[in-house]
């Protein structure tokens, strides 16, 4: 447990939440002091009473939009540094939050105690991530970078082409056609794909799919 | 002001945001009591102990899991008054909650004074829609609807084509959509094939992308 004591920038969407997590968090000594906002498609010009040490932002409402306000504000205050906090079905946004400089992410549910640690923890320097992202990120140098994906999970680029068109809604004969190979080595493919993300019908890949970005929904 | 006293109950998996809302509310609309509860298996069991007027039910966590919560409350205990809150409604979301005839649409970005406000109306009786929301809608005889420049593809489908739309989407087969919703399997493949013509959409996966497009289901 940290002995870090912050000023702290919060940014949430849910009102609710703004105002009861803000009143809670400044109770501990963690925080020294905090300004809770929403967030805006143009932070640029939003005055902020306090230099922030920590940026804490709540990805849930409108993710976008949080990590666009909480890019906009690390420009302003560069030093400050940001943390995190998301649904599970939100996890995929510890990709943009790492590329952002993030020093913690958490995910919910995240009682205010440990969100006090995580303040606590971060504005001493260190870094705070839940338990189940621990193994994807590692700490190198003084920076925080996302641990590349074991090999054998990754599709080959044949692979995700098949994927892609797959989730188009594309036959096996469109896709051999295509790509102009055998409907045999499309199977092939087909089969390597299921086999590697453990996903064994059409639905479920088209489902990956687009979870992944490889097409928009 | 003649305002009845309320039971209100909160619906939401995570009692991180359960309790700032049962904080806020308690003081300043009138209720007699209230509860939360992240019990997904037996939520109905907790309504049939704790009779609420109102329902406040959280669509963001799990939100086919809420709908199937709310239309269980809505046919077994009919007079309950049902609030949905989340961070936006997406057609799919509106139809749904239309379905269960739901008096108020709350949306968590607005100020928080007026979704206080919201609960005082719902006690007095009135309905309450989000601006977002309400200017989706027309009111037929007090009943709201969606309003035709507000329609897509799905908002054309029954209630129980939605249902149907959303197990397909999320990969099951027809024998167990039968199974899951008490019809027969020739009763499904009939709403399998009413939905696909309404949307003009005739394979499972261009279904299931329609079906992430629009809210039915998450990716």
């Amino acid at each position: 447990m940290g002995s870090g004591s912050a000023k702290v920038l919060f940014i949430d969407n849910h009102t609710l939440m703004r105002e009861s997590m803000g009143k809670r968090l400044e109770a501990f000594p963690a925080v020294r002091a905090l300004v809770a906002v929403g967030a805006t498609d143009d932070a640029g010009g939003f005055v902020v009473a306090i230099e922030p040490d920590v940026i804490l932002v709540d990805l849930d409402i409108q993710p976008t939009r949080a990590l666009l306000t909480a890019s906009q504000m690390l420009e302003r205050y560069p030093d400050a540094r940001p943390i995190f906090v998301a649904s599970p079905r939100y996890e995929r946004h510890l990709i943009p939050a790492i590329e952002l400089g993030a020093r913690g992410f958490l995910l919910k549910p995240v009682y205010t105690d440990v969100l006090a640690d995580a303040i606590s923890e971060v504005a001493e320097g260190g870094v705070y991530f839940s338990e189940p992202l621990r193994t994807r990120v590692q700490f190198v140098a003084g920076r925080v970078e996302l641990v590349a994906t074991v090999r054998e999970d990754t599709l080959t680029d044949r692979q995700v082409e098949v994927l892609r068109m797959i989730a188009l809604g594309l036959t096996k004969r469109q896709i051999a056609q295509d790509l102009r190979i055998s409907e045999k080595t499309v199977e092939g493919h087909t089969d390597k794909v299921m086999a590697k993300l453990n996903i064994h019908d059409r639905v479920g890949l088209t489902r990956h799919a687009i979870r992944t970005g490889v097409i928009a929904p | 002001m003649n305002r009845s006293v309320l039971r209100i109950l909160i619906l939401d998996e995570h009692a991180t945001t359960r309790e700032p809302l049962h904080a806020e509310i308690a003081p300043r609309v009138e209720v007699r009591a209230i509860a939360g509860t992240g019990d997904r298996q037996a939520p109905m069991r907790e309504i049939e102990a704790f009779t609420p007027d109102v329902v406040l039910i959280d669509l963001d966590s799990n939100t086919n899991h809420a709908f199937d919560t709310a239309k269980a409350i809505h046919e077994r205990r009919p007079g309950t008054k049902l609030v949905f809150v989340a961070a936006d409604f997406s057609n799919y979301a509106l139809a749904r909650a239309l379905a269960t005839d739901a008096v108020g649409c709350l949306i968590k970005t607005d100020p928080l004074p007026d979704l206080l406000d919201a609960l005082t109306r719902i006690s007095d009786g009135e309905r309450y829609y989000a601006p977002a929301v309400q200017r989706r809608m027309v009111l037929h005889a007090g009943r709201p609807s969606i309003a035709p420049d507000a329609q897509s593809p799905i908002t054309d489908l029954t209630p129980r084509q939605l249902e149907v739309l959303r197990l397909l989407a999320e990969g099951r087969s027809k024998r167990q959509i039968a199974e899951s919703l008490h019809i027969s399997a020739k009763t499904v493949g009939s709403h399998v094939e009413k939905l696909m013509q309404r949307l003009d959409v005739h394979d499972r996966v261009a279904l299931a992308r329609m079906a992430i497009r629009e809210g039915v289901i998450e990716p």
